[in-house]
């Protein structure tokens, strides 16, 4: 018993701030999944905001686990403004970052534990930002917004089996 | 000079960057905790709807939205002249009980119990979570549980547990049915109970390990704020602002008067302010010496009330001051105080639950725009969060000023950690178990940092920079 996420096969997280810009990519891409596509039964598609280490942290203690969970996240990797791109999270620094607060998006060390200590397989989908701002400026930048659907029907085709 | 710097960096900017300077002896000179937080909120909330802003709010932060709901809920109930039907206010203090149990749970458990159940000494690879789920299994499954719990009793009162909508102004937008209060009381049970393992679990196994530590890291004296009811009872959602002095006298205050007794202070290293107790003085973050600073938090409520409303936190908070006093100084017992107060919340809702009140359907009156000023303000987990808002006549927001928990916390912050360097560091010997102990008595705060912006740059946990007088970096010591 718990929350829809903990009960669904395959967890898809959109995270990310929705004011601060280009931030809000992930949460925008999990919109547009629940209201556009059909979302099968073993799916969760949930706009996780800025809480995802919360839902994160808690399943590394779960007993009932998702098999799959599908980070979708804003990020900036000095590509082009808009471009997709799966994160391989073996190429992160192995560093063990971060428990001073929960308000990040998951760090590497809690995503790599997830995969090698709970067993679950996870998939870090990227969309690089035009531009970051520590500043509130809700609104995504043309290229990102441009690459929302993409990244929507990517997810569909690939977890919605 | 020597500069040893204490970065926790993850993909993010925006974190505690940790400043220590030593001198040409190898000891503490000074000490800055440098916190970048998310500007230009007030500035985008301008011109809005003031009803707008319980929704939005929620997005300033995924760690307390329960906290800011409310508070912007109660602001505008202010400042559209209005109070919400008993059970509108119910409901919402039953939210507000129900996110801190799962607020406490997580701190505790995630954030700062790993540093006592673990162990400051122990590998900072285990140090965490995971380690608790590996050494400790069966805490971490009853840990896990009752945040489920917490999570599925807010969705089963307000529809949503991350990004609520159902404060208004005015109340409550959903009555709660018997059959949901029915689904509701197992499960308050199960959470009541969790508190109280929780309770004696720690107070057996946890805290006699480090009652040495904890009575000497991060250790400063200082004044409380916290929220009491007219007799001095502790009250989270509601009532008036009690500021202790150090020697524990105090004065009362509404809210909505905070800014005759609270300044804020700017220093040029950091864009966080650094409020002050106005009437006490000039502020001074001289640790030998300090002036004008208050702490809210844990600490500071279970300090400043004289009471609890329910008998097993009252017996607890018998129990802590028979054992440390009032006030207790002790940085590291906010994690104690954090327990009763977990406790206290767990009794809340079992009580909130029986009152047959809580599922009548007025929950709400209807609102007016007007031209106004409001304040509202609740008890946030990591502090007394503050709402201001004033608007024009058709409602919209003309000036805002928001005071979080951490904020006012942000010159004892860096005044814990100016006392533990001071304390660990000597002739210029540390190590990493020193470091790692100043990391506790930030922790101790549970402060909340920025949740603002994203990049991937993720290179460095916590990294110890030494540079000698002119600059250079001598020596780079890594956690990793």
């Amino acid at each position: 018993m718990g929350p829809e996420w903990y009960d669904k096969s395959v967890l898809i997280l959109g995270c990310g701030n929705i004011l601060i810009g280009d931030d809000g990519f992930g949460p925008a891409v999990a919109q547009l999944l629940q209201s556009d596509f059909e979302v099968p039964a073993d799916v969760c598609v949930f706009d996780a905001g800025t809480s995802v280490r919360e839902i994160l942290f808690d399943t590394v203690l779960s007993e009932k686990k998702p098999s799959k969970i599908v980070i979708v996240d804003a990020m900036d990797c000095g590509r082009e403004p808009g471009e997709l791109f799966m994160l391989d999270i073996d190429a992160l620094p192995k560093v063990k970052i971060d428990d001073f607060s929960m308000h990040q998006i998951p760090t590497s060390n809690l995503l790599r534990e997830l995969r090698d200590h709970c067993g679950i397989e996870v998939i870090v989908i990227g969309c690089q930002v035009a531009n970051t701002s520590n500043s509130v400026n809700p609104g995504l930048s043309k290229p990102v917004e441009a690459t929302v659907k993409t990244a929507a029907e990517l997810i569909a085709n690939e977890h919605f089996s | 000079m020597k500069t040893i710097t204490i970065y926790p960096v993850t993909r993010l900017e925006g974190h505690a960057k940790v400043t220590i300077n030593l001198d040409d002896d190898g000891n503490v000179a000074d000490t800055f905790v440098n916190v970048v937080e998310l500007r230009g909120f007030e500035k985008f909330c301008i011109g809005r709807p003031a009803e707008e802003l319980p929704r939005i709010v929620t997005s300033i932060c995924g760690v307390c939205p329960w906290s800011h709901h409310l508070a912007s809920a109660k602001t505008n109930d202010a400042v559209f002249g209005v109070t919400p039907p008993p059970a509108g206010i119910k409901l919402r203090e039953l939210c507000n009980a129900v996110a801190y149990t799962e607020e406490h749970i997580l701190h505790f458990f995630f954030l700062a119990g790993p540093d006592y159940v673990m162990g400051p000494d122990s590998d900072y690879s285990v140090r965490n979570v995971i380690g608790i789920a590996q050494t400790n299994p069966e805490i971490g499954k009853k840990v896990v549980r009752n945040r489920h719990l917490g999570a599925q009793m807010l969705n089963i009162i307000s529809g949503k547990c991350i990004h609520p909508v159902t404060a208004v102004p005015g109340g409550f937008s959903k009555p709660l049915t018997e059959d949901e209060r029915q689904q509701l009381l197992p499960m308050a049970k199960e959470v009541l109970e969790f508190a109280m393992f929780a309770m004696s679990y720690t107070k057996e196994n946890v805290f006699p390990k480090y009652l040495d530590t904890v009575k000497t890291v991060g250790v400063i004296n200082t004044g409380f704020l916290g929220t009491v009811t007219d007799d001095g009872t502790l009250d989270l959602y509601d009532g008036k602002a009690r500021l202790m002095k150090p020697d524990g006298s105090y004065e009362e205050f509404e809210y909505a008067d905070y800014t005759e007794y609270i300044s804020e202070h700017i220093e040029p290293w950091t864009y966080m302010k650094f409020p002050y107790a106005k009437k006490w003085g000039n502020i001074s973050m001289d640790i030998d010496n300090p002036s004008a600073i208050y702490r809210t938090n844990s600490l500071a409520r279970i300090n400043v009330c004289d009471k609890f409303s329910t008998p097993l936190a009252q017996a607890e908070l018998e129990e802590f001051r028979e054992k440390f006093g009032r006030p207790c100084q002790l940085t590291l017992l906010y994690n104690w105080a954090r327990l009763i107060e977990l406790l206290y919340n767990a009794e809340k809702i079992n009580e909130l639950l029986e009152d047959p009140e809580i599922t009548s359907k007025e929950t709400r009156v209807p609102v007016t725009p007007r031209a106004a000023r409001g304040v509202g303000s609740v008890e946030a987990p990591r502090g007394t969060l503050i709402h201001d808002y004033e608007t024009d006549e058709n409602g919209m927001i003309t000036d805002i000023n928001l005071i979080v928990g951490t904020t006012h916390n942000n010159a004892p912050i860096n005044m814990s950690v100016n006392q533990a360097a001071k304390t660990l560091i000597k002739d210029g010997k540390y190590d990493e178990t020193i470091l790692n102990t100043i990391e506790m008595s930030i922790r101790a705060y549970d402060p909340c940092l920025s949740c603002a912006t994203h990049k991937l740059d993720g290179t460095i946990a916590v990294k110890l920079e030494i540079r000698d007088s002119g600059g250079k970096v001598i020596d780079t010591i890594a956690n990793w």
